[in-house]
């Protein structure tokens, strides 16, 4: 670096700055990449975390102990199943458009938004009424649990990500109900939708795309 | 350096003390958390009434202690003020931090997204469970003085023996990241924070949730497993096996979140001019870590949530009697175990070569090397994990990869010992008391690692798998590597974040006595091992008792090194409090170009790299008047 430390004062202390001074704001364009950044780590370790499931799946199958891995009454409902996923294929779907008319500076954005948010809440539901209705349960061998633990899980996931997309559309929507917002110390409400929506609209499609590996692996396989 | 981007100066700010007292904070926390915690147990109790007479006759409610517990955590982090944020955003307010930093010293107990100050919450935390973790250690050697059981029963042996791996194990995944990484990475980045500076403080907060958790594990009747919770004992283990899984299920999310947000603060934090190729070694070791969580914690989630399961509501992940398999929990628990193990070992790397160009006054020697070592290292690490199976039953066909995968990985580990040798290669080097732990790594990390081939050697891992062979070459690998750098970074950069100076010469006992007795309690312990004693078990061959003996000796001297370091801790940094030089190293690394104790805001001004921070060889001139502080 330019300015080594050469000739410094050893055996001197700088006077201390006063604690609890606020810390200077970032530029928007930083909180934006590392929104964009999270998202992506984000899913790779959402990716490892259903790896776990994966992996139980076809290693328990494949062994097949005394022939437990699964019953022949255990047959999840396809019917509550496919339209499960469908909502949640629509709902990232309808994320997608709109994450594009946000770009595109359309201030319709949060009405797609605000309906993936439904269908990823109809989607839960669903998976809840399934449960309900399936003739098994969790201690009915091996399938029966990774069915269980990997579909609830991922329903969590689920959960987590359409709190996210609401929390997009509800700060427009008081963005627009209280103009000029000051949000203060890392940037404008109006600059960090943008890059928030986008990283959430990645994050969905990705993990969408796991509920339909999901669905291919526990409906179809 | 110069610099750009001006910003206001800060104005202090102060809130009256009964709103301290009352608002979100450690206080509230506690109260919280216990009131989760009951509330959580009589749930639980609600919820599994129906097998309430197996609960009678054993004593025993799985799902009433694990409810209890989640409950208890969550009611933690709405006590510290972690909900607050989720709500609000959820009422579409704007993202925004805390209105205004705590002042004083009530920052360091509540939730504070001031990086500098989650670093210091961090050494003194995990310090905290460090010591407890080192006490067991003791308690353990206590025992083996005997060579059958006397001063504790078996059953409360391996209790011990899993209360110590997992203390160490799970909380000094964040022993250098947690409390330096969180500390130094945004100034050595020239950023003012951290890129989530709450998940910062949410990681830390959970980790010390956890560690609590493992403590209150022996209410509960410990655990048999050790710290890797081996299924099927895992699912016949009493209650306290429960305070395992959340324990290690809480580090997994607190790694995963961490190395998250290093990741995202290198990647996109850095300073005008700070290419990859400037950045700090320590950084790429922080990075390279940082990978690791990211990718390898959720499976450890993963598989502890299946375990839970297992334990609460039968399913048979692991139960062989359900179709499950115990050879799946020890697959997923090894995908996470062994890059566990770098881990560990990278931020140490990353501080010896840190630390070495400092006092060597020589350029760190094949840079691009060493950061291609470490990513190799972190690349190879998830191809080695059945080395840990070789003995339980795993396909005889897989052996030879796994064991050539295993060994290929002492390539890029070669590469970091060969910069460090570079380094060192005809320097004249200052001995302070830092470089010192840094030489002991050399040291220590070559014996880990060349007694690591035996153990990754398909045909004599046959024979030292589960011995003393194997703990002895772990300890000299995770102890050697790690708690050495943990020491060396604490000596080399506490001065810098508290202002004061340790006693030198208690600092050169410590060194001298920890190094030794560390070499005398694990070097026997390879032989040990090789003549038959087996990890885990408090009975032995009398004809080892002899080597026993020295052995727990070497341990309670290795104690009383760390009760000297503590001593020095108190008598430096509460009695004496010397105030340090602004740079007592000398160092031309930025983090000692700013004033100390650093301003809450690092940098009044954006620094503007255009150097790395190796160039040494320039004769340093003493004296004369301070500089502007980097980034004036």
């Amino acid at each position: 670096m330019a300015s080594p430390s050469e000739g410094l004062p050893l055996g001197r202390t700088v006077p201390p700055v006063p604690a609890g001074v606020e810390i200077p704001p970032e530029p928007p364009d930083v909180g934006a990449r590392a929104l964009s950044v999270a998202s992506r780590l984000l899913a790779g370790a959402t990716t490892f975390f259903f790896l776990a499931f994966i992996f139980a799946y076809f290693y328990l199958r494949s062994i097949n102990v005394e022939h437990l891995w699964r019953h022949g009454h255990i047959d999840p409902n396809q019917a509550l199943g496919g339209a499960m996923i469908g909502c949640v294929v629509l709902s990232a779907i309808l994320a997608i458009v709109s994450g594009r008319q946000m770009k595109a500076g359309s201030r319709s954005w949060p009405a797609p938004a605000a309906g993936a948010v439904v269908l990823g809440l109809a989607a839960v539901a669903l998976q809840c009424i399934e449960y309900t209705r399936q003739h098994f349960g969790p201690t009915d061998g091996a399938y029966a649990s990774v069915f269980c633990a990997w579909t609830a899980l991922y329903l969590i996931a689920v959960l987590g990500t359409m709190y996210w997309l609401e929390t997009q559309v509800a700060t427009e929507l008081r963005a627009r109900r209280e103009p000029a917002p000051t949000s203060g110390d890392i940037g404008r409400a109006d600059e960090l939708i943008a890059p928030a929506l986008d990283a959430t609209v990645f994050y969905w499609a990705f993990l969408a795309a796991i509920g339909v590996v999901t669905y291919v692996v526990l409906y179809l396989l | 350096m110069t610099t750009t981007a001006a910003v206001p100066t800060p104005q202090p700010t102060g809130r009256p003390l009964w709103r301290r007292l009352i608002g979100f904070n450690l206080l509230t926390a506690v109260a919280l958390g216990v009131g989760g915690y009951y509330l959580g147990w009589f749930i639980g109790h609600q919820i599994s009434a129906k097998s309430l007479a197996y609960q009678e006759k054993t004593s025993e409610n799985d799902v009433a202690l694990l409810v209890a517990y989640l409950f208890g955590v969550v009611g933690f982090l709405i006590g510290l003020g972690f909900a607050n944020y989720p709500v609000s955003r959820l009422l579409g307010r704007p993202a925004s931090l805390r209105e205004k930093e705590e002042e004083g010293i009530g920052r360091y107990f509540g939730l504070c997204t001031d990086h500098k100050v989650v670093g210091m919450q961090y050494l003194i935390g995990i310090g905290l469970f460090f010591f407890i973790g080192g006490v067991n250690a003791m308690l353990i050697r206590t025992e083996l003085l005997h060579s059958t059981p006397t001063f504790v029963g078996p059953g409360q042996y391996i209790s011990l023996v899993g209360m110590h791996g997992t203390m160490m194990m799970g909380m000094m995944t964040s022993g250098i990241l947690g409390p330096f990484a969180n500390y130094f990475v945004p100034i050595m980045l020239g950023a003012r924070r951290m890129a989530f500076p709450r998940i910062e403080a949410l990681t830390f907060w959970l980790l010390m949730a956890a560690g609590f958790i493992l403590t209150s594990t022996i209410f509960f009747g410990g655990f048999p497993t050790g710290w890797t919770g081996y299924e099927p004992l895992n699912d016949q283990a009493v209650m306290g096996m429960d305070s395992y899984i959340i324990f290690f299920a809480l580090v997994g999310i607190s790694m995963c979140l961490l190395g998250l947000n290093m990741m995202a603060t290198i990647i996109t934090m850095r300073a005008p001019g700070l290419t990859w190729s400037r950045l700090p070694i320590f950084v790429w070791s922080v990075l390279a870590t940082a990978v690791l969580m990211v990718l390898a914690a959720p499976v450890l989630v993963a598989t502890l949530t299946m375990a839970a399961l297992d334990r609460t509501i039968d399913t048979s992940f692991f139960i062989p009697g359900g179709g499950g398999s115990s050879y799946l929990f020890e697959n997923l628990f090894w995908f996470f175990g062994h890059p566990e193990v770098y881990i560990l070992a990278l931020p140490g790397f990353g501080i010896v070569l840190e630390l070495l160009p400092v006092f060597t006054r020589k350029p760190l020697w094949g840079y691009r090397l060493a950061v291609s070592g470490m990513l190799g290292v972190t690349l190879l690490s998830f191809f080695v994990w059945q080395h840990h199976l070789f003995v339980s039953g795993i396909n005889a066909d897989l052996r030879p990869f796994y064991m050539l995968s295993t060994e290929i990985i002492s390539i890029p580990t070669g590469f970091i010992f060969l910069c460090a040798m570079g380094t060192l290669w005809k320097a004249r080097s200052s001995f302070s008391v830092p470089m010192l732990f840094c030489l002991a790594w050399v040291f220590n990390f070559l014996i880990g690692g060349l007694s690591g081939v035996f153990v990754s050697d398909t045909p004599s891992d046959t024979s030292t798998h589960g011995s003393f062979f194997t703990m002895a070459h772990f300890h000299y690998t995770i102890m050697g590597g790690l708690i050495f750098t943990f020491f060396a970074a604490i000596y080399y950069w506490v001065p810098k974040m508290t202002g004061l100076r340790f006693n030198e010469r208690l600092a050169k006992l410590h060194f001298w006595l920890m190094f030794i007795a560390f070499n005398s309690t694990f070097l026997p312990l390879f032989a040990i091992g090789m003549m038959g004693q087996p990890r885990r078990v408090s009975q032995y061959a009398p004809n080892l008792h002899a080597l026993n003996t020295w052995v727990s000796i070497s341990a309670f001297v290795l104690g009383l090194s760390m009760l000297i370091f503590i001593a020095n801790t108190v008598y430096s940094m509460i009695f004496v409090r010397l105030p340090v030089a602004m740079n007592p190293w000398r160092s031309k690394s930025i983090e000692w170009q700013i004033p100390t104790p650093v301003p809450v805001y690092n940098f009044e001004q954006v620094p503007v790299f255009d150097s790395d921070p190796y160039d040494y060889g320039t004769p340093i001139h003493v004296g004369g008047t301070r500089p502007e502080p980097a980034g004036a």
